[in-house]
């Protein structure tokens, strides 16, 4: 069930009655609604992928009481390769396998020996890349004494299956989500109209910003070879409005979704395309999968603690696995491994951690050195975005090349000027805002409420009648 | 909970009215569509010629320039599909009709849904697209059927047209039929033919419906003949630009499928796609404007005389 859709439309206000109005007497009975509703949510994609989410649950629920029963470290270990081996095994044949064999198939004609394997016909379930991460973070956490495991059967599937972020995250941690079943929630006007707020900028960035930049992202991509490189700038940077306000979208209707229920989720986004340099960028940008990343990788590989070549190592690691996190594509590898080679600079000069404030805080304006170093992270991303849009390699290194060409001074073929607008306000908005946890939050203002309520009557009118067509979220194929 | 259900309630009462307004506006305006099925009720008795077609045919065929009683029940972006399903709805009650001249254009035989005019369809004429669900478009035709930005551009329009000295449409259709009046220059530049082709081109490359929709055709021809109406195939101009800029297989395959028609049903085919050389009978690069409509419903009038001798 897409949240742009009239279908969640319907199933939220339901979810929400029965929530607080039918079984607000009973913790279990909450949970018991938010399992059911969340997996009439993910069935609506396709029932039988339940079976699969079903499988997990039960697998890293059975393994988080077993661990609770045993301190011998040689059986924990057993249980918890058996958790990662189940949890990626499933990961790897959806999401790898034709890829892996490909690759093989490829690397052995390349030296001479042709063998011949036929491809699966596999259909990626939706989500599975974020839910397989969560129940991980589950068994790796109790694993590690973090947590308590928990013997409440439906708080934990409810746990992993919680529908407003099971197929596009934020990625929860354990640690975090989890507590929050145990407890009973108590309904709370503020959060609840935040939530609400939110999950109106939400649409907005999906449907206004990420539909309408995707429709021209996409015509430059699909045929990069017919325009001029001023044209194909326009392509990345629209598909950099793209992929931010699609999935920092999903975000904030998770995050807002969630609010209305009374659980808090972790922030996803900080305005990231407003960061002075690329390890504020990623503190920035999908901060749920970021710091997965460093707690359960970074972390245990040595993080930075074995000198600055670990450190490196390590960092590169990470990346690359991020990438392929991404897809089974080289083309997300390398995005993962561009990313890296812009962080080993900062990472030499010990430069990683200079910029963790608010950007021009407690000013309008940024200064001019400011500026200059969001214009750069800015475009070394979007390069980086090239190469995750792309549909190989060499549609990537074309591409580029094509941009870094004379060409680039030539008239841009088209240039939308509603969509261009539209990102130019989406990002004075966003700016004004950038203290905030997301830019309509209004909590301490004192602005009137009708000024406030026009300006929500504003936003709505202009996602229909300026919305781009409907498309899935990017992310839901990861 | 209280508070956050009045703040609620307070904030949805003007979107609520503002829906209200346009569900009514939207249900009882006098769309295109209830133009011509009410014109077309009214002339049952005396109806000896429909045309059927997309928007090729709708501005294209002046049922005027016809000595037989004609009626245009073409209309924007119809399809086959739906040409077939309007037809038959009313073929019993249409007492006199002979002839049903059926638009077989370069992308006809590729689609066979109209997007969200398939809703409008079935808002005035009652008839769904395949086994499309119509529950929620009848629940609300302002935020479904019609959508605020289509809703909107509507109103703008009617508005508009109060102002406007020069329209470049009728107000409302004849017989069917809704001429425009003068031509769009910009639509016959380089730029502008080779959009119009590109659009044709991705229609049919991107379309696996072909044999589906020659089949409903051809069995519509079938069920016409067996009830003694005589089916006439006919393709109106486009302007004689575009055409270099279709795609060569396609062209080639139409012409297959009209001759297979043609010789399977031993019926008769106005072809007219070569006769768009003269830029001032069209309104823009695909459309014929009134004077082009005039001129081609005249040939074709000359053509059904023949028949008819």
């Amino acid at each position: 069930m897409l949240f742009n859709s009239l279908e969640f439309l319907i199933f939220l206000p339901v979810v929400f009655i029965l929530y607080w109005f039918v079984v607000h007497k009973k913790l279990r009975s909450q949970n018991f609604l938010i399992l059911v509703a969340s997996y009439v949510f993910y069935g609506w994609w396709d029932w039988r992928f339940l079976s699969l989410i079903i499988f997990s649950s039960t697998v890293d629920f059975l393994i988080g009481v077993s661990l609770s029963q045993t301190e011998k470290i040689r059986a924990r270990k057993l249980l918890l390769t058996s958790s990662i081996l189940v949890n990626i095994g499933f990961l790897g044949f959806f999401k790898y396998y034709n890829f892996f064999l490909e690759s093989f198939t490829d690397a052995f004609t390349f030296f001479g020996h042709s063998i011949s394997a036929e491809r699966l016909h596999i259909i990626l379930p939706v989500g599975i890349s974020f839910y397989t991460f969560q129940t991980l973070s589950y068994t790796i956490d109790v694993y590690k004494k973090k947590l308590e495991p928990t013997k409440d059967v439906i708080a934990f599937f409810a746990f992993v299956s919680f529908f407003p972020q099971l197929v596009a995250g934020p990625i929860e941690r354990a640690t975090n989500l989890l507590p929050q079943f145990y407890i009973k929630r108590k309904f709370e006007y503020h959060k609840a109209v935040d939530g609400l707020r939110q999950i109106l900028w939400g649409l907005f960035k999906k449907i206004v910003i990420a539909d309408n930049a995707a429709k021209f992202a996409n015509i430059i991509f699909d045929s990069s070879a017919e325009y001029s490189g001023s044209t194909l700038v326009l392509g990345a940077v629209f598909f950099a409005f793209q992929i931010y306000g699609d999935f920092s979208g999903y975000s904030d209707i998770a995050i807002g979704t969630s609010r209305l229920f009374g659980f808090n989720l972790m922030r996803n986004f900080a305005f990231p395309y407003f960061s002075r340099d690329i390890a504020e960028f990623w503190r920035r940008w999908h901060i749920s999968l970021s710091t997965w990343f460093r707690d359960y990788l970074y972390i245990p590989l040595g993080g930075s603690r074995g000198g600055t070549w670990m450190k490196i190592r390590n960092t590169f690691i990470i990346f690359i696995v991020s990438g392929f996190w991404h897809g089974a594509n080289w083309t997300f590898i390398v995005w993962g491994f561009l990313n890296a080679l812009y962080f080993l600079p900062l990472m030499l000069l010990n430069k990683n951690r200079v910029n963790t404030d608010i950007v021009a805080q407690h000013r309008v304006f940024a200064n001019a050195k400011e500026i200059l170093q969001i214009l750069v992270t800015f475009s070394l991303t979007t390069i980086a975005w090239v190469f995750f849009r792309a549909e190989n390699i060499t549609h990537a290194l074309v591409y580029l090349s094509e941009i870094f060409s004379a060409s680039l001074f030539r008239k841009p073929e088209f240039f939308p000027v509603q969509v261009i607008f539209f990102i130019i306000v989406f990002v004075m908005i966003e700016w004004l805002q950038r203290d905030k946890e997301h830019a309509l939050e209004f909590e301490h203002t004192k602005m009137p409420r009708y000024v406030r309520f026009a300006f929500y009557y504003l936003l709505i009118a202009v996602i229909f009648l300026f919305g781009g067509q409907q498309q899935e979220f990017i992310y839901f194929q990861f | 909970m209280k508070r956050f259900l009045k703040t609620l309630l307070i904030f949805i009462i003007p979107l609520a009215m503002v829906t209200l307004v346009f569900e009514i506006y939207l249900r009882t305006m006098n769309t295109e569509y209830k133009q011509k099925i009410t014109g077309l009720v009214a002339n049952y008795d005396d109806i000896e010629v429909l045309a059927l077609g997309n928007s090729h045919a709708y501005n294209g065929v002046d049922p005027r320039q016809f000595d037989l009683e004609t009626y245009n029940m073409a209309a924007g972006n119809q399809s086959l599909y739906f040409d077939k399903r309007i037809t038959l709805k009313h073929i019993d009650s249409l007492k006199n009709l002979r002839y049903v001249l059926i638009s077989f254009d370069q992308h006809s035989l590729y689609f066979s849904s109209q997007g969200i005019r398939d809703t409008w369809l079935y808002y005035d004429y009652d008839i769904k697209y395949k086994d499309k669900t119509e529950f929620w478009n009848d629940v609300s035709h302002f935020w479904l059927g019609y959508t605020p930005r289509i809703t909107v551009s509507i109103v703008k329009d009617k508005i508009l047209e109060r102002f406007n000295d020069a329209p470049s449409h009728s107000e409302e259709v004849i017989k069917g039929f809704m001429p425009h009046y003068g031509s769009v220059a910009s639509s016959f530049t380089p730029a502008g033919i080779k959009k119009k082709a590109n659009y044709f081109n991705r229609e049919v490359k991107n379309s696996d419906e072909r044999e589906e929709n020659l089949a409903d055709l051809d069995d519509f021809i079938t069920q016409l003949k067996k009830k003694d109406i005589t089916p006439i195939l006919f393709t109106l101009p486009m302007h004689t630009d575009i055409y270099p800029h279709l795609i060569e297989e396609y062209v080639a395959q139409n012409k297959k499928d009209a001759q297979y028609l043609i010789t399977q049903h031993n019926i008769i085919y106005w072809d007219f796609s070569d006769a768009g050389t003269d830029t001032s009978l069209f309104y823009n690069n695909d459309h014929l404007n009134q004077k082009g409509a005039a001129f081609f419903s005249k040939k074709m009038n000359t053509q059904l005389k023949k028949v008819l001798h």
